[in-house]
């Protein structure tokens, strides 16, 4: 029973330096937001009154918002299935020693250590048509295609984005691979299993709660995404490239409501709030 | 002994008084000011430079420059501006921001607007008071390419003109090689006929490099298109974008896109990419910002070889505005900083500016510089002739954003300019202040 | 045993397609302005390196100092973040504390707009004049970084045998010996994968920087995007500016790559 206690007590100071973070700084913004949220509030009116669940009202009955809602979520799930896919296949192939190993690990890590704002402009460069590497190399091959057309931006914005996150993935997944030991696959070696097999019957069941964690992290990410897509194409045209992370920005910083904003930020995470639960059930927290 | 140790106690107590008298008077007080990276905060830093070690030591004041990135500094102004910070004591903002500035600065006073282009002076008032400073004066001008439009009066190339002409535009025309005095059906058989889908023999793949992606900046340049054709945002007070002059100016964005005198990824399209299909040979015609002549005089395919016209059309036909530099309502130093733009609003500072690189909006000034860059000519001429402005109040940068996003699409051909006019009127009609 | 080459040529393409914006920025980086306005082929060495010399410090940018308060404010996120999640981490998972609840806070703090969080921040950091400092950067970075951290730890710790910490409970040892002498040794690894990708993740902050920083506390992102003016993009000078800004993590992250992987799975089954 002492232990228990003392045991209550050192789960208390452990945590204390997180609970204290979040206190001090998390707790006074959070209400502040939400204050912001329930208020009008534009950079070009000098007074900021209180306004209820105005705002709420009208980012549910804001076409704008549901449409960019859409889009980012199938940008999200698109650009999450194939990151994932494409950072677990590159993560299997990792998995063993080879040539070279140590020097490409570096290399295919670089995407995520250039800042998205700073990759976002380089990917503006390369993508141009006049001056541009890439239509360049495309155009020397014959294939006069344009990247932005309607019926490829989809693809295109996928792919940028897949080029720029896998690497977090396939991080992800190769350590999860580490965990796996030797005797297994040894085992199934000594059983006759073919590598496929091998794959299907025992990496991948073991695997599923890390790459369930690993899906939703980048999930959730990828719904933040703001910078390449904004500089690329400004949400258009019109608004059918337009992200939810755009939308927001936009309300705030070139409408200059930022009761709306606050408020569609807070609509969105009451909206994903319901996958959170699936998340947590991942970690199996009970299961000690 | 004790009388003169008195005495020398006296002589240092007086000299700490008076010291302590003098000394606040050689304190300086420090004024932040934000402004733009490039030419600009570059050219800045000199006037800044010379104040502090000249007039600035008379005032007591000391100006420290903060640059903050192009893309951001408005978007980190508004969360300042918000938060009724003190941490600036000047904000930078420019002629289509100061509605929505105006409630967090203080006026200006005393200044002389006849040193000042008249177009940008006047737009930076808000209720006939001064808000901001101008700095740098922006505009449109059609830039093409000099050698290809004088090229089309030969004898074959008038033959060629008059064909393609009908066949993209429905109308037969004859080639006019003075830009100054083109129409919009001028613009668009030169740049169809500098078209290789078109005219096989084109030197150039495209006539045309439109700015056609989603950003307000795009928008004030799709204006000049809307006002050469007599158009306007509001009539007596009403939106006005839903009429016959609304929807040409639409057509032709969509005919240049649609018809493929452009490049079709000019969707997206901004400024730099303008330059780039003009410096890379694949463009000879654009309406576009003054500030590019540096570049496009000067490097690629263009330089020497870049002309400057007016936007097409008749009356009132450019967009102009200045960048400005604004007084914090909340800064704790609004003497120190009135000192600093008195002095800002001299010609003998801004010659620094202009000397640096800038283009002040002084027409002193820049008559006298138009050696080092011909285009301020052309500023002169064209900010007092067809210089105009919308001057639509505290939301009209919003009203820019806002028109970017409903026409886009229609720029693009994606939808027609009878289906995105009735929006437009809306979005007008809602954001008026 | 026979070499894998095939595994050679299917990660060296993925690398290849991953590295072109890098290859891309170097490429651009050692070419002259008129060489770059003229076409993606054209080529025209920049003998005098200009546009290396003018991220390094033309103009007034001054770089030397923004690298250095990215390389501080990186180092201290990444150290601030892992004192505050590793302990709260093992109480989460060993100790039972707030379990659910903590790591559903921490997922939706991942959820919000940094937007929501923009001038609440700037309003509280005025506060506590931290604006403009690398310390008020610091706090916004582990902020950022909390939510990855404790993930990572929790999945870990989850990892490590009970049997280890169960043995030495029985032998009397309180909870803080047994993190101090026994989970945190076995923690290497985790604390280098939390290290490396919380250092990448605050080295390539950007909004927070912009409103959060002004002269003093400027890091490279910010600093970087000064190329981009309203007479143009400076297309080398930036490219010169990020293939600077990638060594840092790069080097970081070659150097942590031993350990990297070995700490995201913490290996403690393996003989």
């Amino acid at each position: 029973m002492i232990r228990q206690r003392k045991d209550k007590v050192s789960a208390f100071v452990l945590a204390s330096p997180l609970l204290l973070f979040l206190s001090a700084l998390v707790v006074w913004p959070i209400y502040l937001g939400i204050k912001t949220s329930l208020s009008r509030d534009l950079l070009s009116e000098f007074e900021i009154t209180p306004a209820g669940l105005d705002n709420f009202k009208a980012i549910l009955s804001t076409p704008d918002f549901w449409s960019a809602l859409r889009f980012t979520i199938l940008f999200a799930v698109v650009a999450t299935l194939l990151e994932g896919l494409l950072g677990f296949l590159l993560a299997l192939v990792f998995d063993r020693k080879f040539p070279g190993k140590r020097t490409l690990f570096s290399m295919v890590l670089v995407p995520i250590m250039i800042a998205p704002s700073l990759m976002a402009v380089m990917y503006r460069l390369i993508l141009n048509e006049n001056i541009g590497i890439i239509p360049g190399f495309l155009q020397k091959f014959g294939w006069d295609i344009s990247i932005f057309d309607q019926k490829y931006v989809f693809f295109t914005l996928v792919c940028l984005d897949a080029i720029q996150y896998t690497s977090f993935a396939f991080l992800l997944v190769y350590a999860a691979l580490q965990n796996i030991p030797q005797e297994i696959y040894e085992s199934a070696a000594i059983d006759g299993a073919r590598y496929r097999q091998v794959i299907a019957r025992i990496t991948i069941p073991i695997l599923r709660p890390a790459l369930a964690i690993i899906a939703m992290l980048r999930l959730i990410d990828s719904f933040r995404t703001f910078d390449t897509i904004y500089i690329l194409t400004g949400g258009g045209p019109g608004t059918s490239t337009q992200t939810i992370g755009i939308y927001i920005y936009k309300t705030a910083f070139i409408t200059g409501d930022f009761g709306m904003a606050s408020a569609a930020s807070v609509t969105l995470v009451l909206l994903l709030a319901p996958l959170m639960p699936w998340i947590i059930k991942q970690f199996r927290l009970d299961v000690k | 002994m004790r009388l003169r140790k008195l005495f020398t106690a006296a002589i240092a107590a007086s000299a700490l008084v008076a010291g302590m008298a003098i000394a606040p008077a050689y304190a300086a007080t420090e004024v932040k000011m934000i402004l733009w990276p490039g030419p600009e905060g570059e050219a800045m830093q000199k006037v800044v430079d010379a104040y502090n070690a000249g007039q600035g030591k008379k005032d007591g004041v000391v100006v420290k420059q903060v640059l903050l990135s192009r893309d951001n500094t408005f978007a980190k102004e508004a969360a300042l501006m918000k938060a009724k910070s003190s941490e600036y004591d000047i904000y930078f903002t420019a002629s289509y921001l100061v509605g929505q500035h105006a409630p967090y600065l203080s006026e200006i006073k005393g200044v002389n607007d006849k040193i000042y282009l008249k177009a940008s002076i006047d737009g930076l008032k808000v209720n006939k008071k001064q808000m901001a400073l101008p700095l740098d004066t922006s505009l449109h001008f059609m830039y093409y390419r000099t050698d290809l439009v004088s090229s089309l009066s030969s004898a074959a190339n008038t033959a060629k003109y008059k064909q393609i002409s009908k066949t993209v535009l429905g109308k037969e025309l004859s080639p006019n090689t003075d830009p100054e005095t083109w129409s919009w059906d001028d613009a668009l058989a030169t740049a169809a006929f500098f078209t290789q889908k078109y005219n096989p023999d084109s030197p150039t793949k495209y006539g045309y490099a439109l700015p056609a992606k989603n950003l307000l900046y795009n928008t004030m340049i799709w204006n000049d298109v809307l006002w050469g054709l007599g158009g306007n945002w509001y009539k007596n007070g009403q939106p006005n974008l839903n009429t016959a002059s609304g929807k040409a100016a639409i057509d032709i964005y969509r005919t240049i896109y649609t018809k493929e005198l452009t490049s079709p990824e000019s969707s997206q399209w901004e400024y730099a990419e303008t330059n780039a299909a003009l410096t890379s040979g694949n463009a000879m015609m654009a309406l576009q910002w003054n500030a590019a002549y540096s570049e496009l005089s000067k490097t690629g395919a263009t330089s020497g070889k870049v002309g400057i016209a007016a936007p097409p059309g008749k009356g009132q036909r450019t967009h102009v505005h200045a960048l400005a530099v604004g007084l914090n309502k909340y800064s704790k130093k609004q003497a120190a900083a009135q000192k600093w733009m008195k002095h800002l609003a001299t010609v003998g500072a801004m010659k620094n500016y202009a000397a640096a690189g800038g283009v002040p909006s002084m027409p002193e000034i820049l008559t006298t510089m138009v050696s080092t860059n011909a285009s301020f000519a052309n500023i002169i001429t064209y900010a007092g002739k067809y210089g105009y402005s919308e001057s639509a109040g505290a939301r009209e940068f919003d009203i820019y954003a806002k028109l970017a996003e409903v026409l886009s699409p229609a720029w693009v051909g994606q939808k027609t300019a009878d289906e995105v006019a009735s929006a437009a009127d809306a979005a007008l009609k809602s954001l008026r202040k | 045993m026979k070499k894998q080459w095939w595994a050679t040529f299917t990660a060296g393409t993925f690398a290849l397609i991953f590295m072109l914006p890098l290859f891309g920025a170097i490429y651009t980086s050692l070419r002259t302005d008129n060489a770059i306005a003229s076409g993606p082929f054209v080529w025209e060495f920049d003998q005098g390196f200009t546009h290396y010399r003018n991220a390094m410090g033309a103009a007034g940018y001054d770089f030397e100092s923004f690298f250095k308060n990215s390389i501080m404010i990186s180092t201290g996120t990444v150290i601030l973040t892992t004192l505050i999640s590793l302990p709260a981490a093992y109480s989460i998972v060993r100790l039972g504390f707030g379990g659910a609840w903590l790591l559903r806070i921490a997922l939706g703090l991942r959820i919000l707009p940094a937007v929501f969080f923009i001038i609440p921040f700037y309003k509280l950091f005025t506060n506590l004049a931290i604006v403009d400092s690398v310390r008020g950067l610091v706090l916004a970075n582990t902020f950022v970084n909390l939510t990855l951290a404790l993930l990572i730890f929790s999945s870990a710790i989850k990892d490590l045998p009970y049997e280890i910490e169960e043995a030495a409970h029985v032998d009397g040892a309180g909870v803080f010996r047994i993190l101090r002498s026994i989970v945190f040794p076995l923690m290497g690894p985790g604390l280098a994968a939390v290290g490396v990708l919380t250092f990448i993740f605050s080295w390539s902050d950007y909004l927070f920087a912009v409103v959060l920083s002004s002269s003093e506390a400027t890091p490279v992102t910010v600093g970087a995007a000064n190329f981009v003016t309203s007479y143009g993009v400076r297309w080398g000078d930036i490219s010169a500016a990020v293939t600077l800004s990638v060594l840092p993590p790069l080097i970081f992250a070659t150097l942590a790559q031993k350990y990297l992987v070995k700490g995201l799975s913490s290996g403690a089954i393996k003989g």
